[in-house]
């Protein structure tokens, strides 16, 4: 904003009444011109106010469990004999695959469901969408950071997922499951504008092939929705072709959330 | 400015809660009254660009409501108050506001504060606006919402049930405050109670099952109710007749004063006085018709 344009909005923004106003005199003041584009510092207030409008306790559950994974990576390769290397492999790849899509369905079914205030900020110009986009950028920034020092400390211990694994591989180990779960906690909280179902929503599929890997791994059309499928068949041809398909339900998902925003009176709790 | 409803229709599946709505509100306060599950709720979340009519149209000044950028348009002149305010408990007053702001895109930070302490001063809670919201009153924190509704200094304030849970210093107080803030604006202001719109608002309408029973002016729908109001005094053990709405009856040393409102009176009544009407009569009376019409 120019120099010139902040003297006059904080001219034109001053209320009439004064601190030393009759407490019911009104608040006449000219409108203070809003901004398209936000000072760097107004965003960061915004980030600020939006991390604390947030469940802390889950970012808290989230450190302290992958802090947990971590410890236990370290005590089977200690103590864990000739089978340890293979135990820390599958204890780390379960935590980055299946336990970060948990973790994103968590985090993303509570991101808009049960705010107190979402009414009156749905009328406001940033909108529900904006609410959303902060909160889901907060949310996940905060799970990629514990992810990634998980990933890093495997690797420091000589933990190999696949025997071709390269740095896309073990984004896509990853971010497969923490967007499709993430997606369909979302999902699954507004459709039932409940954040707790929402993630057990979220969780069905990957209990399903968790309780189920049995029956499902021999069936070959199963292999594309698998979403533990690193822990499962690390090195299987087709591991790409399921990673793929999991970021395209997870896109079909990202339209129904869409969607399910727009129908205000399915936020609001206006159906009859 | 100036908001035009034309055959607005809200419908929720196979309800209809709006019914072929059609009004113009100017500037200055308009009321808006009905009884419970009216559409007084649905009409004000129309207005706030939450929900979108099933068909008709609302224009906001020459901004029309139907199409996506003037809805985001308006909501830059829009302050709304919604019925059921929940608010974040471990902010304080002053974060709120300032939370609330950076959503409406006031970014020009020392304007933005100066607005917030005079808003604070405004609504009274200058002296606990550093407090967390989760030791406010009831009233404060309906007081917090009148003020984050004003933030940026809205044109059209829609405020829903305002002073459900004041008491009635707190109750005047904000009536005061509104009427003060209709002087340059449109405020809508919808409730259930009939004093807060008689003591604020020289325009209404009435909602009733999702149909609009009245449009004009507050005067008219007193007047309506001329030769409909009553007083009289009753013998122990009179129960009123079903086609006449009681709205008072004081314990009396020879019976029971009542004030009513219906068609004609009849029976062993003693004293019976045509009364001078009141809103409340008037919007009786009118329920009474809108009923007898079905």
């Amino acid at each position: 904003m120019r120099t010139d344009e902040r003297t006059a909005s904080t001219r034109a923004a001053s209320p009439r009444a004064t601190p030393d106003a009759a407490p019911d005199a009104a608040p006449d003041a000219a409108p203070i011109p809003s901004q398209w584009r936000p000072p760097l510092r107004e965003v960061a207030l915004l980030m600020v106010y939006q991390a604390r409008l947030l469940n802390l306790w889950l970012f808290l559950v989230m450190a302290l469990s992958f802090l947990g994974a971590g410890g236990v990576v370290w005590l089977q390769l200690r103590i864990g004999g000739p089978q340890g290397m293979s135990q820390a492999t599958q204890v780390s790849q379960f935590t980055l695959e299946s336990g970060a899509g948990l973790i994103a369905a968590t985090l993303a079914s509570s991101l808009v469901v049960g705010d107190p205030l979402l009414e009156v900020a749905m009328a406001t110009r940033v909108g529900v969408y904006g609410v959303l986009l902060w909160r889901a950028l907060l949310s996940f920034s905060a799970l990629f950071l514990c992810s990634a020092a998980f990933l890093a400390w495997s690797l420091d211990m000589g933990i190999r997922y696949a025997r071709q694994q390269s740095p896309l591989y073990l984004l896509l180990v990853w971010l497969a499951p923490v967007l499709v779960m993430g997606m369909l906690g979302l999902f699954g909280s507004l459709a039932t504008r409940n954040a707790a179902l929402g993630m057990v929503i979220a969780l069905l599929p990957l209990a399903g092939a968790l309780f189920f890997h049995g029956y499902l791994l021999p069936i070959q059309a199963s292999h594309p929705f698998f979403i533990p499928y690193t822990s499962w068949a690390p090195d299987a041809s087709d591991w790409w072709t399921n990673r793929l398909t999991l970021l395209g339900v997870a896109l079909v998902l990202g339209f129904g959330n869409w969607a399910l925003i727009r129908r205000e009176e399915r936020l609001l709790g206006d159906l009859h | 400015m100036e908001i035009q409803l034309d055959h607005v229709v809200k419908r929720y599946g196979s309800h209809e809660a709006l019914r072929d709505i059609n009004l113009r509100i100017e500037h200055g306060m308009f009321g808006l009254l009905g009884p419970n599950g009216a559409g007084k709720t649905t009409l004000l979340r129309i207005l706030a660009t939450l929900l979108r009519p099933t068909s008709g149209r609302v224009v906001v000044g020459s901004l029309d409501l139907g199409h996506a950028a003037q809805r985001k348009a308006v909501r830059a002149r829009l302050g709304y108050l919604p019925q059921e305010l929940g608010l974040y408990p471990d902010l304080t007053g002053r974060e709120l506001l300032d939370y609330m702001g950076l959503l409406k895109r006031l970014f020009d930070r020392p304007a933005r504060r100066q607005q917030m302490a005079a808003l604070l001063d405004v609504v009274g809670l200058a002296g606990v606006a550093d407090h967390k919201i989760h030791t406010y009153s009831g009233g404060m924190k309906r007081r917090l919402g009148i003020a984050q509704a004003l933030l940026g200094s809205p044109q059209l304030l829609v405020i829903d049930e305002p002073t459900t849970g004041l008491d009635p210093e707190e109750r005047i107080r904000l009536r005061t405050l509104l009427t003060r803030l209709a002087e340059e604006r449109v405020v809508i202001l919808s409730t259930h109670v009939v004093e807060d719109i008689s003591q604020t608002c020289e325009r209404l309408a009435v909602l009733d099952r999702g149909k609009l029973v009245f449009d004009g002016r507050t005067r008219e729908l007193i007047d309506a109710a001329t030769h409909h109001a009553w007083q009289f005094l009753a013998a122990p053990g009179y129960v009123p007749p079903a086609d006449l709405s009681v709205i008072s009856a004081l314990p009396h040393s020879e019976g029971t004063l009542y004030h009513v409102v219906g068609p004609e009176l009849s029976g062993p009544l003693r004293d019976i006085q045509p009364c001078a009407p009141t809103l409340e009569d008037g919007y009786i009376w009118l329920r009474q018709q809108a009923i007898g019409k079905g």
